[in-house]
């Protein structure tokens, strides 16, 4: 028995060891959520730079840049997320009716970290949630710095309307999104001299 | 006692002893080496994290270099592909074809961790065997949880399901990246709920656990054991007893930290570590290891 098993084995072993090599990068190296918090992880939100200057391909097709998607709006809340992470895709009914709530001087856009690979998940994701706002599926320039410096989906970040950091960001799913975004976006209209919500 | 002058049994045993674990230092601090990680309290995110490792290392871990494949079995089965990792797997199967759980002795931290805390000295009692049975059967339906869990839930809800195994079970997790990840960074510390605190508690129980029980984890409840348990029939790496040469003195039942019946079913037991303490204890030399490719087999041969 032994000889032939193992020898059997072994050739199953290499077929499956030459099917990753041939499967799709995405999917071999994806990070496993630890999940040692039930929403993601934190991170020190401060030490994020700003993000001013950078190009972005939107969900809908068309490109933008950070002024464009910035101007005149005193805060925009970007929701950072992915379509693996289950935290991120709980959180996205409550983010959207969040976003629909929000006065015209304040928005709400979400960047899908993964969205260039898995644009038709990330749109029924988006969809299904009801979220009519704007979503970054890649970008450039500032924002690749502070992709590399993000370790945890979801992360949501609180600029100016020239991408200047408002707020730390918040790490994770917060239990109560609403509440949490607000506080951020009040802290931020405040160090504007504007009227909060 | 403590003055008393060592056999040169026991100085072989206790040499013996300290390689390996010397052996199992190199393969922790490797798998980890990111030293910095540990202080900035961020994970390393350099190119080898895409490769798996085949011994049970959080990813989560701020010093880990690659990837543990429970972990990344689960995030792809329970990704939004629905896949199977065949890269994973294929890793998985061509370490247990060749080491099988020569690895789980050897090379896994949480190993080692288990047995340095063996080294306490409490009195330690036999689990007795109605108990111990059926327990080893645990680890097994985690590993089926592993495999199916992640998968299902995600073809039910349509979208990526969590890693379970790591979210609510993974002591080794909790250890090696909760833990390090909390201590130095003050905004995980402030999210740490009731899931946190599971874990945590779950640690705890195998720590203790496996003072009173050496190798508690690996006996009773890590799936990747359970894994390369499946190969030891066919692992090219083999430990035998020369039954002819055995006195029957039962040293290496006393020492087995899995509580291996070695005189009865060393070769193919799939609770079987490797570690080779049964080897290092056995007066009469009747235990010996090594590589054993099929087709050069010894016994097999000499028929011709």
């Amino acid at each position: 028995m032994s000889k032939r098993s193992a020898i059997w084995l072994l050739v199953l072993c290499l077929v499956f060891v030459l099917a990753g090599c041939s499967s799709d990068a995405g999917q071999t190296a994806v990070p496993a959520d630890p999940g040692e918090e039930p929403s993601g992880q934190a991170e020190n939100g401060y030490d994020f730079p700003d993000i001013r200057f950078f190009d972005a391909s939107l969900l809908d097709g068309s490109a933008s840049t950070g002024e464009e998607l910035f101007a005149g709006k005193d805060v925009t809340v970007i929701n950072c997320w992915a379509t693996w992470c289950p935290p991120c895709l709980e959180e996205m009914d409550e983010l959207a009716a969040f976003a629909k709530t929000l006065p015209d001087n304040v928005q709400l856009i979400t960047y899908c970290v993964d969205g260039t690979q898995h644009r038709d998940e990330c749109s029924r994701v988006l969809e299904e949630a009801g979220f009519e706002g704007t979503t970054m599926i890649s970008a450039n320039g500032d924002f690749t710095t502070l992709i590399e410096q993000m370790q945890y989906v979801p992360t949501t970040l609180f600029v100016d309307s020239v991408g200047c950091q408002l707020c730390d960001s918040l790490i994770g799913s917060p239990t109560d999104l609403a509440a949490a975004y607000t506080e951020c976006i009040n802290a931020g209209l405040k160090s504007l001299g504007k009227g909060t919500l | 006692m403590a003055n008393r002058k060592k056999t040169p049994a026991e100085a072989a045993q206790r040499k013996a002893e300290a390689k390996r674990l010397g052996i199992q230092a190199c393969f922790a601090a490797l798998l980890n080496g990111y030293a910095a990680g540990f202080v900035k309290g961020k994970i390393f995110t350099g190119a080898t994290k895409g490769v798996c490792v085949p011994v049970l290392n959080c990813y989560s871990c701020p010093g880990a270099l690659g990837a543990c494949p429970i972990g990344s079995l689960q995030a792809v089965a329970g990704g939004r592909g629905r896949s199977i990792s065949f890269y994973i797997l294929g890793v998985l199967m061509l370490f247990g074809l060749a080491f099988g759980r020569l690895l789980c002795g050897f090379a896994c931290p949480f190993g080692l961790l288990q047995d340095l805390l063996a080294r306490i000295p409490v009195r330690r009692r036999k689990v007795p065997e109605y108990i111990d049975r059926p327990a080893r059967k645990i680890k097994y339906v985690l590993l089926a949880c592993v495999l199916i869990l992640p998968a299902a839930v995600s073809a039910a809800k349509g979208s990526a399901a969590s890693p379970y195994f790591c979210k609510y079970i993974c002591p080794a997790g909790t250890l090696e990246g909760g833990l390090p990840l909390l201590i130095a960074n003050a905004q995980l510390r402030a999210m740490a709920g009731a899931l946190f605190t599971w874990k945590a508690l779950v640690l705890a129980a195998v720590i203790i656990g496996a003072v009173l029980i050496p190798r508690f984890f690996c006996r009773y409840l890590c799936p990747l054991g359970a894994f390369y348990s499946l190969f030891s029939r066919f692992a090219l790496y083999r430990m035998e007893l020369d039954a002819s040469s055995c006195i029957g003195c039962g040293k290496c039942e006393e020492v087995c930290p899995m509580a291996v019946r070695v005189t009865r079913e060393l070769e193919n037991s799939p609770e079987c570590i490797r570690c080779g303490r049964c080897k290092a204890v056995c007066p009469a030399g009747a235990i010996c290891t090594g590589f054993d490719l099929p087709g050069i087999n010894k016994k097999e041969t000499a028929e011709f």
